[in-house]
């Protein structure tokens, strides 16, 4: 058993059970973190503030298909038994509304505070998934390349600590396979949970996560141990959608008067919701907000989407004033102009967008489309 | 018309719901004639809500008054689960009649202090007493807020709730949505106290009629969500009974019917 | 100092909840009244002055001959006219006469019809004058309201998004009740300004705010059709508080294959531009 003094190297895992998974809420809430994990919330599994081990969807998953999910009941009693939900860890890193500066008129003049991220929160993420890791590091690099970083999103990143758990199970709607980005957990996080029936197998991702894991009990992890987990990681691999990860970007490039971008501007709802959804989407619009006296002004950033035709409203009216040519402008964004921005595809292959299109549009589908070939 | 006969007409009343005017015709000193002229365009719910779900009806009927859309709402979904058999429990019972709460102090803060206190003190508005009873005004327009803000919980908005259904609810409120309520209504009841003991000391005229009054009664509570219908003068009524004992007519002057005794 | 701005509020055919929206801004109603001349308010004050007015807000619809004449007299008298919720910018619910037999209406509600004097059609405040900005909802958003409000006495554009209710359903944390409870909604084909309100409450959105922009229909009431929702559901569906607005009205009369009647004084506008 290892205790306080003889910490679990990085790279290491033991076995830590389900009292043990109690105890290390209760230490991280003691620690001053906000402890956010999956929880139930109208007909979801979302991710909210938790308290302990019983606010988990516990013998719960989903399923999912193009514009359909459902809760559905397991066979056991798995805590993380699901794939993901419709919300990502993306509200938590960057809110949907933040103040970004506050300007007050005194006898003095104006006073600007602007938000450095010093009072931002604390967070503990547990339930981390493979995709959603490669989400957030696209966003490390959306929101803090050198001189562009921003305050908030800095600050509550620094501050966070990410405990991953393994997929065991895919969605019809996953594709992280065909994108690289899973779904093995396999780099950013601190601790990392595969679920057996009666605990997990933790392994340790960062001195932090070292610290962390020797605040509670585990007992070191067995060869038959970590044959089960290998075995339950196995059934996440098996995934029916693919994006052809390697041409994607050039078919979307390529083929910027296709006929198939006003077919799907058929069915797009031009809702925003895809974007929303998605764990690397990062458009915001910033607006001021002023009290009747115009003696305080609060300078507010909103999350946004490139859907919205006000979005690309310059001087004279919007660029983008079709939803064929927003629907075009998100999908050569997010998987093509993405790499020479960021130097990588802005899709981690979560499946969000294709589950919550309202209409269940599927962006694998578009690009094999806009590649030539048949749907 | 004689020399002693005028007419004083108000082309249209201020401070009220909806649109009205009046003209009453004196002879002298004696009133001869009052009429009471609605001239609020006719909207035609009666003949709309025909052919639709019953599902839509309390989201249509709140739109007869923006005031007191929560009446509407009440009425009809006591008419249409007592036409399908639905029983309520009375958990929602309670909760319904919260909800009235919420519209009656609403609407209370809004009257007492926006449309009536103005005639009792001189002034043209709640604005203009604002200016001499300033305390007294910002305590009124706080009870209002406070009864905007137990419609918000309950009803998802203070004008055109859209939580009530022929039912229930939609969604029940979350005890953590109420609990942050309570310090305002704490404040709250000390408050209504004092705004009553401030009403009571306006100069109200010494005036009775002979009048038939017709209202809602029930034995044990004020009648929020339903009760019998009873009059001034001794009658005692069913709901059901309304239609036999009561006229609705339609006079040329107005677009408003008048409920009048059979 | 200059003279504060004339403020005028007038009502048509409507339920008096945007006025009283004025009114339930409880924080700031005495400030309001400090930054501006409130010299015709009927619901709220005994001043009915005459204009012209600086900032007219006109709630309501036109239904009636008479009121057709009176929005082209407060027009003249108005600097900026703004029209405030889904009866002034859309013709409201009482614009379903629009599909219906004027005179089976007038029977069914009255003893008397011959004493009513009413047009066939409920319309839009812009379908008879010109309208300098449409304030959407039913009812109108306070916040939105006092945004307007100040915009116009410091003359820049209110801020009232033109995207649609799933934007904001997201920013609070809303998860969306087609795809996780198959219930219809409106949502992605409505404007924003209510805070995304009936889906919190686990319901479809109604349409409060109108048609978003650019909103495709087709493909939302395909969906439905493809959830299993029959047609007359539908079309009884999108028409409500918004029926008339243009978006909402074509589509219900794709579906149900019948048409509205127009407008019953369609000729203000063009007159109003001749003279």
């Amino acid at each position: 058993m290892s205790g306080p003094d003889t910490q679990t190297p990085v790279g290491a895992s033991v076995f830590l059970s389900l009292s043990g998974l109690d105890d290390l809420i209760r230490s991280l809430k003691q620690s001053g973190y906000e402890v956010v994990g999956p929880t139930l919330r109208q007909g979801a599994i979302c991710y909210d503030r938790i308290h302990a081990v019983q606010d988990l969807p516990r013998g719960w998953t989903d399923r999912q298909e193009p514009g359909h999910y459902r809760l559905e009941r397991r066979e056991d009693d798995a805590c993380f038994g699901y794939v993901v939900g419709p919300q990502s860890w993306k509200q938590f890193l960057f809110p949907p509304m933040s103040t970004v500066s506050l300007a007050e008129l005194s006898t003095d003049g104006w006073r600007v505070t602007a938000n450095d991220g010093a009072n931002e929160p604390r967070f503990a993420f547990l339930g981390v998934r493979a995709c959603e890791l490669a989400a957030i590091a696209i966003q490390d690099r959306v929101f803090q390349q050198a001189a562009y970083t921003d305050p908030i999103y800095a600050a509550r990143r620094e501050r966070a600590l990410l405990i991953a758990v393994n997929c065991t199970q895919a969605a019809p709607t996953c594709f992280c396979e065909s994108m690289h980005t899973g779904p093995r957990c396999s780099s950013g996080f601190d601790l990392a949970l595969t679920e057996l029936d009666d605990g997990f197998i933790v392994e340790v991702g960062s001195q932090r996560g070292a610290t962390l894991i020797a605040t509670v009990a585990t007992v070191g992890v067995t060869d038959e141990q970590l044959q089960w987990a290998e075995e339950r990681r196995s059934g996440a691999r098996k995934q029916q959608r693919q994006m052809p990860r390697e041409t994607a970007r050039d078919t979307v490039l390529g083929n910027l008067q296709h006929p198939r971008w006003s077919e799907v501007a058929e069915r797009c709802l031009s809702c925003t919701n895809c974007t929303q959804v998605c764990p690397t989407c990062f458009c915001s619009s910033v607006h001021e907000v002023t009290d009747l006296d115009m003696t305080r002004v609060e300078r507010e950033r909103v999350w946004d989407s490139c859907f919205n035709l006000e979005f690309s409203y310059m001087n004279g009216g919007a660029v983008r004033n079709s939803i064929r040519s927003r629907y075009r402008q998100w999908l050569t964004h997010k998987l093509g102009s993405w790499h020479e921005q960021f130097g990588t595809s802005g899709c981690v292959g979560c499946g969000r967008c294709i589950t919550w299109c309202p209409v269940g549009i599927d962006l694998t589908e578009e690009v094999v489309a806009l590649a030539g070939g048949s749907t | 018309m004689s020399d002693s006969t005028r007419t004083i007409k108000v082309a249209a009343l201020s401070r009220v719901e909806g649109e009205g005017g009046m003209s009453v015709r004196l002879n002298g000193s004696e009133v001869e004639q009052v009429e009471l002229r609605i001239f609020e365009p006719p909207r035609f719910f009666e003949a709309f809500l025909r052919g639709r779900s019953p599902h839509e009806v309390p989201d249509i009927v709140a739109r007869i008054c923006g005031i007191c859309p929560v009446a509407y709402q009440m009425s009809a979904v006591h008419a249409l689960e007592r036409i399908v058999g639905v029983t309520i429990t009375p958990e929602i019972r309670r909760l319904r009649r919260l909800l009235y709460c919420g519209e009656w102090i609403e609407s209370h803060g809004l009257h007492m202090h926006l449309l009536h206190a103005p005639d009792f003190l001189g002034c043209e508005s709640g604005l203009q007493v604002a200016e001499r009873w300033p305390d007294e005004i910002r305590r009124g327009l706080k009870l209002k807020k406070y009864g905007n803000e137990l419609l918000e919980v309950l009803g998802g908005r203070a004008i055109h709730p859209i939580n009530v259904a022929v039912g229930g609810f939609h969604r029940m409120p979350r005890r953590d949505e109420f609990a942050k309520l309570i310090p305002s209504f704490e404040w709250g009841v000390e408050a209504a106290i004092a705004a009553t003991r401030w009403v009571a000391t306006f100069n109200f005229p010494d005036f009775e009629e002979d009048y038939d009054f017709v209202s809602v009664s029930h034995p044990d509570e004020y009648p929020l969500n339903e009760g019998h219908i009873v009059s001034s003068t001794g009658g005692t009524w069913t709901a059901d009974e309304y239609e036999s004992e009561f006229e609705e007519v339609h006079v040329p002057h107005s677009t408003a019917l008048q409920a009048v005794r059979r | 100092m200059a003279a504060k701005p004339r403020l005028a509020v007038f009502k048509f055919a409507s339920c008096d909840g945007c006025q009283l929206t004025m009114l339930d801004c409880e924080d700031e109603l005495l400030a309001l009244g400090e930054l501006l001349d409130i010299v015709h308010f009927l619901e709220a004050s005994d001043r009915a002055e005459p204009g012209p007015y600086d900032v007219t807000l006109v709630e309501g619809s036109i239904t009636t001959p008479d009121d057709a004449e009176r929005i082209r007299h407060i027009r003249q008298q108005s600097r900026y006219l703004v029209t405030i919720g889904a009866c002034a910018t859309s013709g409201g619910i009482q614009a379903l006469r629009n599909w219906a037999d004027h005179e089976d209406f007038l029977k069914a509600v009255y003893a008397s019809p011959q004493y009513i004097q009413s047009l066939a059609t409920s319309t839009a405040i812009a379908e008879h004058v010109p309208v300098d900005f449409e304030l959407r909802g039913c009812p109108i958003d306070k916040r939105q309201l006092l945004d307007v409000v100040q915009s116009l006495l410091h003359g820049r554009k209110p801020h009232t998004p033109s995207h649609s209710v799933c934007l904001d359903c997201k920013r609070r944390g809303t998860v969306c009740v087609m795809v996780a409870q198959g219930i219809p909604c409106l949502g992605p084909v409505t404007q924003s300004g209510c805070g995304a309100l009936c889906p919190a409450y686990d319901r479809g959105c109604y349409g409060c705010f109108g048609p978003s922009v650019q909103p495709n229909l087709v493909s939302l009431t395909t969906q439905f059709h493809a959830t299993g929702m029959a047609t007359p559901d539908i079309v009884r569906g999108l028409r409500l508080f918004n029926a008339y607005a243009p978006e909402f009205r074509h589509e219900s009369e794709r579906l149900a294959g019948d048409r509205a009647r127009e407008c019953d004084a369609p000729t203000a506008i063009a007159e109003e531009v001749q003279s």
